[in-house]
This record gives structure tokens, sequence and C-alpha cells, in this order.
């Protein structure tokens, strides 16, 4: 007979919402939607990215924007390849992460 | 169809023979098999209470009335499900438009499968003859959705989620006639589901009569393992009573798979008891010997036995470390998994435990050791079946939380009922020993904002007080949003101080979804990370379980979808596109009308293996080598799978028109290397090396005759399959997965319908109107094919096949007997069969 103990899971005792930490702008990091509302880094995507204007206009798409990442969408779109994404990330880290986009 | 000792003994039902139940012993038989108005009770926890209902498929007004006459509507014994039901006739609309239960019109469109909901009355009338007893509670399993229940006009409440169990209490409400009237009103309306629901009370209704207000709590009943050692399993048995008064006591008793009393305690009843046994030399659950104990827990007072359940339970430990992975009883063991939804095809949603058993089984039989009911609680005849059988389970409790997906859905309930239905869900399957993870939820908006991770902590949270012995999981689609650190104090054990993506820094194992390429990074930058695909792509199959296999940290993988589905229309399966179009957008062009079902299983959707299923029989080990012949496609076109599809390919060397072309054939195979024989003739060779993971293509020129693929190994033969080119339809046969079945209202049987040649071998992409005929004690619950498409409804006595094949499914009369079938197709002989039900 083997011998060992269950692990347990106990709840924890209250919540205090966690620190966050900085992070950069890029096709992973933030959702589409995020994205969306800065116009100059949208440009960027879309620039790289043509088709992503009419995937995300698609209606249920469209409610997935807040929670995928512009690099999800891309998987759909046939640009998701690592130099693809790379050469995006490029241009977005050379913009300025509006002050608290990150929480 | 429950014939195990363990599951729906004669005893759950009945407390007879104490002194105290026996005052309150109604006037009449028991519980019936056929259906009637009017149904005798006696006193017992968890009687049957699925036989005699009146209903009425649209709204109105007094429907609640005791008085209400309702003669005139249909008699229906449950699980029923509306939706799954013919569409009438409509004037005026164009007929092509309506399809059996579908119509092109259909509010949910592709997501329901063109599927009808709509507004649904339930009346039920039901006698107890003495005096009012202690408690009288209904239980619903599942009700879709947005209930609400009357007793003899007096409104007992609502209840919103569709998948979740609630009970209510009957006793202020008794007539004192002895003459009751239950109502119950369902409304399945706007765009509320992403997938097909079913409509109605779809799952089995229980009424417990006790004596006295004091009973075990519903629910209130927990074992534990606790530990694992030499002197054998170290168990902990949780008994939470209500309503208690002085002098009495608690009898638990456990028995093993055989019956034998194996331990048995007396103690006197606390509102909670707490018991701790050792079980010498315990027999082990696992997928492959799934072990079962039952605990029988007695409320007594004195001799008399007030209340009683039997709670079936496994003994295993489940453990989870990055380094080690996932491990049962201290085996490691990866989870073979595959998502499904809770239909039953042709039966709609109806929760006929013969359908939910044979589902388990025809997955089992496919290799999987693990399934996730997607994305929802399914039916405790289900999670019963996976105990059986050996299955393990994701329970999935939400698809939605505050923010909607569809407009009517879930989301309006949620902040109001989560914490009821997530207790209800818990408590509820907190015994199975199929159940490994919770999942708090699938791919949810919102879920890496400031409130997302705040309400992610609170459901995490709340599973861990209802149930601290399993982790808590999420789907996840994507990680968008920042790093963060909580605190201890909040954090889950351990991960006080742990960065971690905001979407899953309160899970303790990470589910993700689609995400196989993010897999190797995110352990590179997470190495303290157990994770999980909780989704996946039938054609990554091959990928994945390379990576899988090698990977502790990677406990496994649940393909979408393991069967097919009705809903999310024709999001699997293949376009035909022109050889120019780009073939990304091919594979995204949309599927609309007549398209009912995804298509994106393994197994199709009366029970037949599809081709992804040949694959991933080679891929787990149940097959050294499988093939699959691609149909050819018309001049100009190429076929390119969907998102989620697979290349239209059968098991078929049965192509008239396309002699001497040459065809694609796949061959999958743990291999080295594939010969291909044309009727005798080494027509193609190919070398299967790692890179290929177990699939290559060859070209044959067609010809009929015998196409016969020959695996080796090392230069050793592995494998050897053969495809044979049918001749013209020339019978029916009928052939019943099983010689007998139950003979009650509750129970269904199910016969494959099946096109032959003249040398008995199934024509494959064959389309043929069939009739059948029942004599004897049964009716038809469904017929119809796999078939994709709308083609006809699941109720009538004709349907069409579809790739030579389609399934009958009988529903027991409520008496024994003998069921001859018959089957007629123009221009074949005809089948026959009997199904001996009892």
């Amino acid at each position: 007979m083997i011998v060992m103990d269950a692990p347990t899971y106990p709840p924890a005792a209250a919540f205090e919402p966690p620190v966050v930490a900085p992070r950069p702008l890029s096709v992973r990091n933030y959702s589409a939607a995020e994205l969306m509302r800065m116009p100059a880094a949208w440009a960027v995507v879309v620039k790289h990215l043509p088709g992503i204007k009419m995937m995300v206009a698609n209606e249920q798409a469209k409610a997935m924007t807040e929670t995928m990442t512009v690099a999800d969408f891309a998987v759909f779109i046939g640009g998701d390849s690592p130099a693809a994404l790379a050469a995006i990330d490029a241009e977005l880290s050379a913009l300025q992460a509006p002050a608290g986009a990150a929480r | 169809m429950n014939r195990s000792p363990f599951l729906h003994p004669d005893r759950r039902q009945l407390l007879l023979g104490t002194a105290g139940a026996a005052g309150l012993v109604l006037a009449g038989p028991g519980p019936v098999a056929a259906a009637g108005p009017v149904a005798a009770l006696k006193v017992g926890r968890g009687q049957p209470f699925d036989l005699g209902w009146r209903f009425q498929r649209g709204e109105g007004t007094g429907f609640e009335a005791p008085g209400f006459d309702d003669g005139a509507w249909r008699r229906v014994d449950l699980p029923h499900d509306w939706s799954i039901e013919d569409l009438p006739p409509a004037p005026g609309r164009d007929p092509a438009d309506l399809k059996g239960p579908f119509d092109r019109k259909a509010e949910g469109k592709t997501a329901t499968g063109f599927a009808v909901g709509g507004e649904g009355w339930y009346r039920k009338r039901f006698h107890l003859a003495s005096a009012p007893p202690g408690r009288v509670e209904v239980l619903f399993e599942g009700v879709y959705m947005n209930s609400e229940v009357w007793l003899n006009g007096h409104r007992l409440g609502a209840h919103a989620n569709g998948y979740t169990p609630f009970a209510y209490d009957l006793t202020p409400y008794l007539s004192p006639t002895g003459e009751n009237v239950l109502a119950v009103r369902v409304r399945n309306l706007g765009r509320n589901s992403r997938w097909y629901s079913g409509s109605g009370i779809y799952r089995h209704v229980w009424l417990d009569v006790l004596p006295e207000a004091a009973r075990i709590q519903r629910w209130g009943v927990g074992v534990v393992t606790q530990a694992l050692g030499d002197a054998g399993a170290r168990i902990e048995i949780g008994t939470r009573l209500d309503d208690l008064s002085p002098g009495l006591t608690i009898v638990s008793r456990v028995r093993d798979d055989h019956g034998r009393i194996v331990w048995e305690a007396t103690a006197p009843a606390v509102a909670d008891l707490r018991q701790t046994l050792t079980l010498g030399r315990p027999r082990l659950w696992s997928p492959e010997a799934p072990n079962l104990y039952v605990l029988e827990t007695e409320l007594r007072r004195g001799a008399t036995v007030l209340d009683r359940t039997e709670t079936p339970f496994g003994v295993r430990i489940v453990a989870f470390d990055a380094a080690r992975g996932m491990t049962l009883n201290g085996a490691p063991i990866k989870l073979r998994g595959g998502c499904i939804h809770h239909d039953n095809g042709l039966l709609g949603a109806a929760a006929y435990d013969a359908a939910e058993a044979r589902k388990v089984a025809l997955l089992k039989a496919r290799g999987y050791n693990a399934l996730r009911p997607s994305h929802n609680l399914f039916s405790p005849a289900f999670l019963a079946a996976c105990d059986r059988q050996g299955v393990m389970v994701i329970e999935e409790t939400f698809d939605t939380w505050r923010k909607p997906k569809v407009p009517q859905d879930y989301s309006i309930a949620f902040d109001a009922d989560w914490k009821t239905d997530l207790a209800a869900i818990v408590l509820s399957v907190r015994n199975h020993p199929s159940v490994v993870m919770y999942s708090i939820g699938n791919e949810i908006p919102g879920r890496n904002s400031p409130e997302g991770v705040e309400l992610q902590w609170r459901l995490a949270n709340e599973v861990h007080r209802l149930d601290p012995t399993r982790p808590v999981t999420a789907a996840i689609n994507s990680f968008p949003g920042p790093l963060v650190t909580p605190s201890t104090e909040t954090a889950r054990a351990g991960a006080g101080g742990v960065t971690d993506h905001a979407a899953a820094v309160f899970l303790d194992v990470v589910g993700y979804n689609y995400k196989l390429a993010d897999y190797e990074a995110d352990h590179a930058q997470a190495p303290q990370r157990v994770f999980f695909g909780t989704e996946s792509l039938p054609a990554d199959v091959f990928a994945i379980w390379d990576l899988t296999d090698r990977s502790p940290w990677l406990v496994g993988d649940f393909v979408w979808t393991a069967m097919d589905y009705l809903g999310e229309a024709g999001i699997g399966g293949s376009n035909l596109a022109p050889a120019t179009m780009n073939k990304t957008m091919a594979g995204l062009m949309p599927t609309g009308w007549p398209w009912v079902n995804a298509f994106c299983g393994d197994i199709d959707l009366i029970g037949n293996r599809k081709a992804p299923a040949f694959a991933r029989d080679v891929v787990w080990g149940l097959s050294p080598l499988e093939i699959a012949v691609q149909r050819p496609p018309p001049e100009g076109k190429v076929d390119v799978p969907r998102h989620w599809g697979w290349p239209d390919e059968l098991q078929s060397w049965t192509w008239p028109g396309a002699e001497g072309k040459p065809l694609t054939v796949r061959v999958y195979t743990s291999g080295d290397r594939v010969e291909l024989r044309l009727n005798g003739v080494a027509v193609a060779t190919k070398r299967v090396t790692a890179a290929d993971l177990k699939r290559v293509e060859l070209q044959v020129p067609y010809a009929p005759g015998v196409l016969e693929a020959v695996a080796f190994r090392g230069g050793g033969e592995i494998g050897r399959r053969q495809l044979v080119t049918t001749g013209a339809p020339a019978a029916v046969r009928l052939r019943p997965e099983r010689p007998t079945g139950g003979a009650g209202r509750g129970d269904v049987s199910f016969v494959a319908v099946e096109i032959l040649d003249a040398q008995g071998r199934i024509v494959p992409d064959l389309a043929r109107d069939v009739r059948l005929s029942i004599a004897g004690p049964a009716e038809l619950a469904g017929f119809g094919s796999a078939n994709p498409l709308a083609v006809g409804g699941f109720g009538a006595a004709v349907a069409q096949t579809w790739n030579g094949r389609a399934l009958a499914v009988l529903r027991g009369a409520g008496r024994p007997g003998r069921v001859r079938l018959q089957a007629l197709s123009p221009g074949l002989a005809p089948g026959s069969a009997d199904v001996l039900l009892a």
C-alpha cells in the first residue's frame, strides 16, 4: 500500500487586491479592446494585420475583444507567425502605454 | 438502468417496516411504472416523481391554479425536452424552413442548432392519503430554465439556472384532503445559450416524504479519503443534520462492492457530525479499477429510521505538482480528456440514465479517461456512470459570470444566484470519486479586470470553503492583463507573494483553451504552474500528445469535442472551397441553415467513430494503424477543414466515379513505415518519421477492390487494415446494442440501423429512407442519423440513414416484454430484431 496524505486546498483568509506589475504594451499583454481604445496602437496592429478589422467587427468576436488579445485573433486570420507578432510588438514598444492602463 | 445496488436500490425508496413510518404509509400501490394522473406516495427519501405529468407548450394564465382543468394537456413522463420534439406545421411558412424540431428562423440560430425554446408548463397531481408527515420536499435535478413552481396554487419559488438542482419544501402547502397539484412554469426565452440547451424538466424529479422534520441535510454527507497508509485508508465522514430534536442517533455503515459491511458506527445525532474510520486493505478507485464503496447513513429515533441516504464513494487520492504532474494514488497519470455538451443527440437534452451511461461508455471505449462536461453541471446519472466506468471529470460550474456572452444568458441571474448555485454543484458532486477538479468558469469575459480578479478569488475561495479536497481551475483562452502578486492572506495555500497572470492567480491548476503554442514558453516563465489543455483543436491531437507525454507539468488535454452535439452548428467538418482561395479564410467560411450539429467530435451524434477518432486511436495506442480516404472534391475545389474541423475522410474504398483518379489516403500509425496494396499489388510506401507525428498521406489511383495498409516498425509488421469496395445496398440490418433493456418509462435501449450490401458489409456514404415499426411494450423515443444537416425530426417512424447508418432509441412502456422491431426500405431486404425489456 502506498503511503500518502491527501492534499488540501483551504480557503484564504480575506481578499486584498493583489499588487500589480507594470506591463509593456504588446499584442499579448493587452486585450484587443484595450489596444482598440489606443488609436496609435490600433493603427500599428491594423497596419500589420489588416484582416483583424473585419474579424473584430463580427458580433461574436466583438464580445471577446475584452478578454482576447491580438495574438489570439491573429490565429484566425493567418497572422500568428512569431515574426509578424514581433514586428507589431516592436512598433508598440515605441509607443507610451497610457497612464493607468495597468492597474 | 441503474441496476447497481449502489445507485438506485429498492431501499432508497422505502423506509417501511419501521414503526414510526408505518402510520404514514399511503393508500394504493407504490410508485407506478405506467404514466397516470395520480401517483400514490409512500414514506421515503428520493422517491421517483417522473411519471404522470401533464404538459402544455405555450404560455397562459391560471395554469398554476389547483382547479385548472389540464385534461386537454399532453401526458408526459420525465425526463422531457420539448425542444427536440417536431414543430407543428406553420401556415404561411415555407416547409423547407421547418425540419422536425429545427426552424430556420429560430432565435438561437446556429448557436442552438436552430432549435426553438419558448415557454412550457407542467402539472402533476399526487396523492398523500394520511395526515401531513413531518417533511415533504421535491427535488428537481435540472430544469432548463427560469422555472417557477407552485403547490396547490402557492408559489414556492423560482430558479434561473438551467443545470443546477433545486428543492422546495412542500410541507406547509400540502392539502389536507390529500389531493395535491404541483405546477411548473419553464421559460427558455431569448438568446440565452451558446449551444443546444433543451427545454423543460429534462432531468429526474424526486420526492422526499419523511415522518419528522428532522432529516439528513440535502447533500449533507461528505466522504473524504484523507490518507493512504500501511494500515489502510483513513476516511473522514461528515454528516450534517437539519431540525434535530432530542433522542436521535446516527448510524453510519460502509459496504464494499459486494455489499459486505466493512465498518459501522452509531453516534448521538448532532448538527455537524465528524467521524473518522480506517478501511483496511481498501480497493482503490482508478480508471482501470473503478472500485466503489457505499456509505449508508440512517437517522434514527430508537429503532425507527426517520431518514436514510446512500452515498457511493471511492477511495483515492489525487495530487498535482509541476515536477510530477498529476498523480492518482501516487502513480502519474495524464488526463486523456474530451469536452462534451449535455445533449443526447436524437433524445435532445433528456437525461435518461441509460443514455448518459452510454455516452460515457462510448468515450471510455475510445480511450478517454477524463471528460469535461461543458460548461455546466451534468446529471447525477452521468456522474454516477463516470464513477462506475472509471472516467475522471472536470466539474465545470459556469460559462458566464457577470458579463453576458449572449443577451439573456445566466449573467442576468449571476449576482443573485451564484453562491447558491455553486453550493448546489459542489455539495452535490463532492462524493463522486470521478470528480478530480472544479472549474469556476469557461472563457469568462472580464476575468482579467480588477473586478474579475476579485470575483475569481470569491468563486475559487467559496469552492475551497465548500470542498477543500480538490483544486480549482478555469478554462482560459487568453491571458491579457497584468502580472499580479497576491498577499499571503489572499493567495491560495503556498502561493502568497508568487507573481502570476491576473486571470490565473487564484487557480490551483490552470486550464488553457487553444494555447498549445504558448505552453512551453509559459512553463519557462512560470515553472511552478501546473496546467492542462481545457480545450484544444482536433487537428492538434498529434502535437499536443507529443508534448504532453513528455512534460510532467502538462497534465493532460481535453479536445473540443469528444462527441458531436446539437448547436454551435458547423464549427467542425470542412468546407469545399475554390482551389484558389486562401486556406485560412476558407476554413473560416461560416455555415448556417440547415446545419444543426457542431460536427467537431471524434464520435458522431449517434455514437459511431468519425475520422478524428481514427487518429486518436493511434495517438493513444488503442490501435497501431488506421486509414481513411479523402472524399474526392469536385473539379476546381479543395476540401478545407474548418477551425474545429477535420478533412472529409471516410474509412471507405467505395468511390464510384473516381476510377483512375488519384485519391488521398491518410495513414495514422505508430509504425515507422507503411505500405499500401491495392488488390494485392503494392502501390505506395512511405517512411513515417518522428516529424510526421504519426500521420502521413499517400496517393493511390482508385480502382474498386481491396485497399490494404500494412504498418511496420523496425522491419516487423505491427498492423494491417483493409478497406473493401462494397456492392449495391441490399438489406437493412437492425442491431440492438444490448439484447435486453429496462422496461421502465425512464429506460431507453439503443438499436443500430445499418444498410448492408449482399455480402453483409455496411454501405458507406449512403442515405436511404428506412421505416421502422415496433410491436411490444415500447415506443420510439428517437430515430435518426448523425447527419449534421437537418433532414427531419427524430420522433417519426421514418428516418434517413447517413453514411449507411441510423439509430433507433426505444423507450420502455412501463411493463416487461419482448419488443420486435422491423425496418423496411424500398428495394432492400427488410431487417428485424428483438429486444427483451425487463
